[in-house]
């Protein structure tokens, strides 16, 4: 017998006992689990009146593997071939004008060396605004989402605030397409509680070309009057109360109140969290909403004084998260009927 | 429907928010599972940007060598697309760790064929020698009955020591890094570790 032996012994010991260990040496917190990671903690995170944000802000949608020969998904690569618009990148449209009317060209281009970025399109709301990103490179890849790294580059967004000082909470998120043999990107950048439908935004481009260090900014100045519309619901579910829908371009957020005695301030809104199942249009048409696979809802949570209570928003995109028959929609809000939460319909106009 | 058609989002960064707690929510271990059958590629970014870096240690912890443990790296990463869409581990940290311990195992016994004339060079891998009972070392193992011996040894172990011993031998831990994880001295860790591997070697001659 040789340390050899004992190692490939000990390899492959009850799973159970690794687990175990896991568990008290701290590699697998609950929050892993439940497919949660924490990415920063910053400042005094105060257990009383705090703010939780539990930002999943995005974005986008990744079309999978055996999707190509999908016919299901089919249906939006066609989709997505035929029109033009930003919004077939991230879903169909059947009612014309709707969501085109909230797109805005920015058509900004960078250069590096022979390789070009170009911010084509933008459609936000207050506190969110999609950027639409094309490229000249040409990729070899299925028309539509494109999972796996072609470009080595960090793309990431924000807005540019006059007060130079402040630093509100930006997120993005980011995915890739192919559209005609192209590169394309789609970027989100959000904030929470910060009005950025007027401010002067960027785009960072950072990364290695030719093994040359590059970095190159496109700079815009958001200018649409966001849409928004807040319906008081109050319907008691289970233990939930829920409290509104707010409604906007780019996503849904349901607001609600539950009664709990927390231990922390994540745990409140990870814990607590109201599943969406679907939404049904004015005219009958039900859209499945698409929570799988980390598909990535926005939430915020703050507790009361007395730590008794939580206060609790969960947002879901209408750009990309919502679909009936196969194919991804892009859902204009006004048209929202009812939502149904938990199994329970709640019709809220 | 095949709800496992639909397409998914994805945070691609951070946000950074003074005083405010920011959680990124991504692909839990099942999904990453799943995703093996659709898009092994994708599959494999989460992987990487998961457990690339613990199991590059594993590996630097068995082989001492970068581009050795680098190699390991990618041929689990090779292994992982073949095997997880059939295998369908219930613990994927559990099933790519245990790989790329083999793996790196294997390179190591290759290795010590090949150059080191069967000299181990590594550290947590080379303690557990010091529990080999000099009676047994000359026998040809059994595996079935070593495994069996070695889960029966870590069973009388209280969990917490359980926890350290395996936190040293299975993931590949310093000191350092355990007493750190559980909140404990050093000293402690390291005289709950001495203290294991004796009994791990009376334990092993009593079986022989």
């Amino acid at each position: 017998m040789t340390e050899y032996d004992l190692n490939k012994a000990l390899n492959n010991i009850d799973e159970r006992l690794i687990e175990e260990a896991e568990e008290v040496l701290g590699n697998r917190p609950s929050e892993k689990k439940q497919g949660i990671r924490h990415v920063a903690v910053k400042g005094n995170v105060r257990r009383r009146t705090l703010r939780v944000v539990l930002t999943a802000a995005c974005v986008v949608v990744l079309l999978v593997g055996t999707v190509a020969a999908s016919g299901l998904v089919q249906k939006v690569i066609e989709n997505v071939r035929k029109q033009n618009g930003m919004v077939t990148l991230v879903g169909s449209q059947d009612e014309e004008g709707v969501i085109e009317e909230a797109v805005v060209p920015i058509d900004q281009t960078v250069e590096i060396d022979d390789l070009t970025f170009t911010v084509e399109n933008i459609i936000g709301d207050a506190e969110v605004v999609f950027a639409e990103i094309s490229t000249n490179y040409q990729i070899d890849e299925p028309e539509g989402y494109v999972l796996k790294p072609v470009l080595g580059f960090n793309i990431s967004g924000k807005a540019l605030f006059p007060e130079e000082e402040t630093d509100y909470g930006v997120m993005n998120g980011l995915a890739q397409f192919c559209r005609d043999g192209k590169l394309w990107y789609m970027l989100t950048i959000s904030y929470n509680n910060v009005d950025i439908s007027h401010a002067d935004m960027m785009v960072e481009i950072k990364g290695k070309w030719n093994d040359t260090q590059v970095d190159r900014v496109i700079e815009w100045k958001n200018d649409y009057e966001p849409k928004k519309e807040t319906i008081a619901v109050n319907q008691q579910l289970g233990d939930y109360l829920i409290t509104n829908v707010v409604l906007s371009t780019t996503r849904m957020e349901l607001q609600y109140e539950i009664e709990s005695v927390r231990t922390s301030g994540q745990d409140a809104v990870v814990r607590h969290k109201l599943l969406l199942d679907s939404i049904k249009l004015d005219d009958g048409t039900v859209l499945q909403y698409n929570e799988i696979n980390g598909f990535m809802v926005q939430a915020l949570g703050y507790a009361s004084e007395d730590d008794t209570k939580t206060f609790g928003g969960r947002y879901f995109n209408l750009i990309g998260g919502f679909s009936t028959g196969g194919v991804v929609k892009v859902v204009p809000f006004e048209r929202i009927k009812s939502i149904v939460v938990e199994g329970v319909e709640i019709t809220i106009r | 429907m095949d709800r496992n058609r639909w397409p998914v989002w994805k945070i691609v960064n951070q946000v950074q928010d003074e005083g405010k707690l920011l959680v990124e929510v991504m692909l839990n271990d099942n999904q990453i599972v799943e995703l093996f059958s659709r898009d092994p590629d994708g599959a494999l970014s989460e992987v990487v940007k998961r457990y690339g870096e613990p199991m590059r240690r594993i590996a630097v912890s068995i082989l001492m060598d970068e581009r050795d443990a680098e190699e390991c790296v990618n041929d689990t990463y090779l292994a992982a697309c073949k095997k997880i869409p059939i295998a369908k581990p219930a613990n994927l940290r559990a099933y790519l760790f245990r790989m790329i311990r083999n793996f790196a195992f294997e390179r190591l016994r290759h290795d010590h064929a090949k150059k080191r004339g069967g000299e181990a060079v590594v550290t947590s891998f080379e303690e557990l020698s010091e529990c080999i009972p000099d009676r047994r070392r000359a026998e040809s193992a059994d595996e079935t009955r070593l495994r069996e011996q070695m889960e029966e040894f870590l069973r009388q172990l209280t969990k917490e020591r359980r926890a350290i011993f395996l936190g040293r031998f299975w993931f590949m831990y310093s000191v350092s890094e355990i007493a750190a994880q559980m909140g404990k001295d050093e000293k402690y860790i390291s005289n709950q570790l001495y203290n294991m591997k004796k009994k791990l070697k009376k334990y092993l001659k009593r079986k022989d």
